[in-house]
């Protein structure tokens, strides 16, 4: 077929800037295929080189509006024939879901604020979100939803808040996400893309429960699961939080002021109990596998290279990880099944030590017989020269 | 010159070079035993579950023999699922091949014949071969000694 | 001790030919009571002792760039003793270097240099630039960071050496570059050839003293002693205080190793040569770019060869053996030990 964009040719003479800019930017998109163009959004006629191809009569639009744009944009996207010709890749039905999304919802109710689809992957200039420049690439995108959520005029009509970016930067998910971890989630991860949607108090635990199978499994395990659920407590936000969850850690769990458990619990007696007896296992295991740590880096901090004592302490650290996922069952019987292994790679370490420092000592017990037969030789061989001596005096004289 | 010693110096002498030899066996004993020790080459410390590669690479019906802590194990996939044994014929160490139209384990060297389970069923093998453990996770296959 | 009854001694002795064995080592004498006579024994022994860790040390080593770090932690770490036999071998070297310079030391300022003990003098020295070349190589062998560093400084201090620099330069890194073949290169070296050579200078350098009948030139006035058995007694006895020191310094004063060499890691801060090399490295460092219009540091190298070979040629230079001679060796090791001092701080 004859391809031809006569849009941009002529635009990009134009002495307007602003009328040239959008043919700059779409030589530079995903989207600057022929068999697309500028029709393929705006229509008109490519193939009249005069001012003629703004041909009403071919349904010209220079400037969609709001609640066009998904549709525009649909057109193609959730076209699967069209689309496996295009970019075989690339899923369908992106608008659908959109149209599903707050985001969707209040867009086509022609709310100005709410972005349509180039609200976040651009105009003329849409990137494949795999491109480092593109708003949407993962790299990028918690700032590009930070740039409408952290305004707080703009949020102040919906009453949500502003903080969600600065809490996620600093918390556990932000700081690995900012070392690279490839699977820290930025704010796609929990909230979806095109169907993004608040999860609420009782749907909360599946999207954590995304990555953190076990816990969630765990969870629903527990007598949380149903409590929560009575109260609408939004279960793992409810002890973890959520933009700013913090790395976890056994100070959650007890009956100290800043431990979640309180956060209901302060006054009941006996979950304070069950409270303190799991912080209680909690701390033990913490404390047993430091100990065994530090055995490791005082033998090393003496010069002793323990064989197989960095795996004893691959096995505690992997089973410390393991007792953070039975917590949640909030039962101390299979939480004390786990501690067992904290233990039998904390007693397998500190064996390796404690062998090693026998070695150690058998090593130095020995170099002290080997010196005193070495004084004995030295003696014995001082006679002798004493007698040789004197013999050959005598002999000489 | 030792003609002229007196009677008793011909025991002293000879008790002193005793006790001189004597001392320095025993020092050369006490000395020695750590570079004795040392020369004794220290038992091999099995490495760990191993990943021997991805679950595609083992068809059905397939044996691959792989090197995990420098030995050869041969690892078979029947319907069942994974199995794994040293590939060492337990008569004289022969590597052992598995023989997939007599679907049986076979040692060249002397014609030692094992079952698919690594039992000792003909030939001068004296026990069954030794069997490792084989799991699957996410894709991949792993091998650890039992 | 009358031959006859020797010989009676034992079926092995008679074998051996022990009686005419110990009346030529009994004839040969050694002036009593100075503690230089001990060195050139002293070094021997410790050459046999690295001789014996040496190989224990290769039945577990592996000179193989990406595997050679590794074996040596395993020698240090997982082998029974193999913490000792290693420090036992890296102090024996130390040690041994350490004598073999105190001897040839002694034999300078006791002018022992003079006919006909010229060719002793000479494999003397022989030996020192054969031992210096095995601790050199042998420092290279655990591909630590630190042998590394010390592989490429090095050899690029050996360009320096006139005329046969950048061969030299060349040679020791097994290439143009230090990679992994300077490994390969330096464990040759250390196993083979440079022990080969060591032992074929060694043997000459005793044969050599067989062929007088004491170890000094006129020293007839003083008292003597036979090297065997008096003498032989009392170097058993050294050599027996010389394994205690060895043993005490392996056990509680250990070598560690350091991390593995990587290339792309900077140079360790502060960087210390063996201390066989401190003075020279102080030279280098305190070299002028410039000297007499040539290159400061290659003028310096170069000095220090040109002495290098004046102290060889001392036999034929000052042949009656002169108060001088000893007197600037006196001056010159006070030098060297300066250097070295400034080296360090």
């Amino acid at each position: 077929m004859e391809a031809m964009n006569t849009c941009a040719s002529c635009h990009a003479t134009l002495n307007d800037a602003k009328l040239r800019a959008p043919a700059r930017e779409f030589g530079g998109s995903v989207h600057r295929d022929d068999r697309i163009g500028c029709v393929g959004c705006h229509n008109g006629d490519a193939r009249d080189p005069t001012v003629g191809a703004h041909s009403k009569a071919a349904g010209f639009d220079p400037h969609p509006t709001h609640s066009q744009v998904p549709v525009i944009c649909g057109g193609c996207h959730s076209d699967a024939g069209f689309m496996r010709r295009i970019n075989g890749r690339l899923p369908v039905g992106q608008a659908a879901l959109f149209n599903l999304s707050l985001h969707g919802k209040l867009s086509a109710a022609g709310d100005p604020n709410a972005p349509d689809c180039s609200g976040c992957h651009g105009k003329h200039d849409v990137l494949s979100p795999t491109s480092p420049r593109s708003p949407v690439n993962r790299a990028n995108v918690a700032r590009l939803c930070s740039g409408c959520h952290s305004e707080e005029t703009r949020m102040a009509k919906y009453g949500i808040r502003t903080d969600q970016f600065a809490k996620w930067e600093k918390s556990a998910h932000g700081v690995a996400f900012k070392k690279g971890n490839p699977n820290a989630p930025t704010c796609t991860g929990c909230h979806g893309a095109h169907a993004s949607a608040p999860p609420d108090a009782s749907s909360v635990a599946h999207a954590c429960g995304r990555c953190h199978e076990e816990e969630m499994a765990f969870f629903e395990q527990s007598p949380h699961s149903q409590g929560f659920r009575k109260r609408g407590l939004a279960q793992c936000v409810a002890c973890h939080s959520n933009h700013d969850v913090a790395p976890a850690s056994a100070i959650l769990v007890g009956t100290t002021p800043d431990a979640s458990c309180m956060k209901c619990h302060s006054h009941d007696e006996k979950p304070r109990k069950a409270a303190d007896d799991i912080a209680a296992l909690l701390r033990g295991a913490r404390e047993r596998a430091a100990e065994a740590r530090a055995a490791v880096a005082r033998a090393r901090d003496r010069g002793q290279h323990i064989t197989g004592a960095g795996l004893a302490l691959d096995h505690v650290a992997t089973a410390e990880m393991k007792v953070r996922g039975v917590v949640h069952t909030l039962d101390p019987a299979r939480m004390e099944a786990r501690i067992g292994e904290i233990d039998r790679a904390v007693a397998e370490t500190l064996r390796l030590v404690a062998d090693a420092e026998r070695a150690r000592l058998l090593e130095r017990r020995g170099y002290y017989v080997a010196l005193g037969l070495a004084g004995l030789l030295l003696l014995t061989l001082t006679l002798k020269v004493v007698q040789l001596d004197r013999r050959r005096r005598r002999g000489g004289a | 010159m030792g003609s002229n010693d007196e009677p008793e110096e011909v025991p002293r002498r000879d008790f002193l070079g005793m006790a001189v030899g004597g001392s320095a066996a025993a020092f050369a004993v006490a000395g020695g035993y750590p570079f004795l020790r040392f020369v004794d080459p220290p038992a091999q410390q099995p490495s760990g579950p191993v990943n021997i590669g991805k679950l595609e690479e083992f068809p059905v019906g397939s044996a691959r023999t792989v090197v995990v802590d420098e030995r050869p194990v041969l690892v078979i996939r029947t319907g069942d699922g994974f199995r794994a044994f040293s590939a060492l014929c337990t008569h004289l160490q022969c590597v052992v091949a598995y023989s997939a139209e007599r679907n049986q384990i076979e040692c060249p060297c002397h014609r030692g014949i094992y079952s698919m389970d690594g039992r000792n069923i003909g030939g001068p093998p004296p026990r069954p071969l030794q069997e490792l453990s084989v799991t699957v996770n996410t894709g991949s296959v792993i091998v650890s000694a039992v | 001790m009358s031959a006859a009854r020797d010989d009676s001694g034992g079926w092995l002795r008679e074998r051996l030919g022990w009686a005419p064995l110990t009346a030529a080592l009994a004839a040969y004498r050694i002036p009593r009571g100075n503690i230089a006579f001990y060195l050139g024994g002293t070094t021997l022994f410790l050459l046999l002792v690295q001789v014996a860790s040496g190989i224990m040390l290769t039945l577990y080593y592996k000179p193989d760039a990406a595997q050679a770090f590794r074996s040596v932690e395993r020698i240090t770490g997982e082998i029974e003793y193999g913490n000792l036999v290693h420090s036992f071998h890296v102090w024996s070297s130390d040690l041994f270097i350490a004598c073999l310079f105190a001897h040839l030391f002694f034999v300078l300022v006791r002018r022992g240099f003079r006919a006909p003990h010229e060719l002793s003098w000479l494999t003397g020295l022989m030996g020192l630039v054969l031992g210096v070349g095995l601790a050199f190589t042998g420092d290279i062998l655990p591909w630590s960071q630190r042998a590394y560093t010390d592989a490429r400084v090095g050899s690029e201090f050996a360009k320096y050496v006139p005329l046969v620099g950048t061969w030299l330069n060349r040679f020791l890194r097994g290439g143009d570059e230090v990679t992994s073949n300077t490994l390969v290169h330096a464990y040759g070296f250390h196993v083979a050839a440079l022990p080969a050579a060591l032992t074929l200078v060694v043997a000459l350098h005793i044969f050599l003293l067989t062929r007088r009948s004491t170890p000094v030139p006129e020293e007839a006035s003083r008292e003597t002693i036979p090297l065997y058995p008096d003498f032989f007694v009392r170097q058993a006895a050294a050599l027996t205080a010389v394994l205690v020191v060895i043993m005490t310094l392996a056990i509680f004063f250990e070598r560690p190793l350091g991390i593995a060499a990587d290339p792309r890691l900077s140079s360790p801060g502060g960087a210390m040569p063996p201390w066989y090399f401190l003075a020279i490295h102080q030279i280098l460092r305190a070299a002028p770019t410039e000297l007499l219009g040539i290159d400061g540091a290659r003028f310096l190298v170069s000095a220090a060869c040109l002495l290098g070979l004046l102290v060889a040629a001392l036999p034929f230079i000052d042949r009656r053996g002169s108060k001088a001679t000893a007197v600037l060796a006196w001056v010159l090791l006070f030098v060297l030990i300066l250097l070295a001092a400034s080296a360090l701080n």
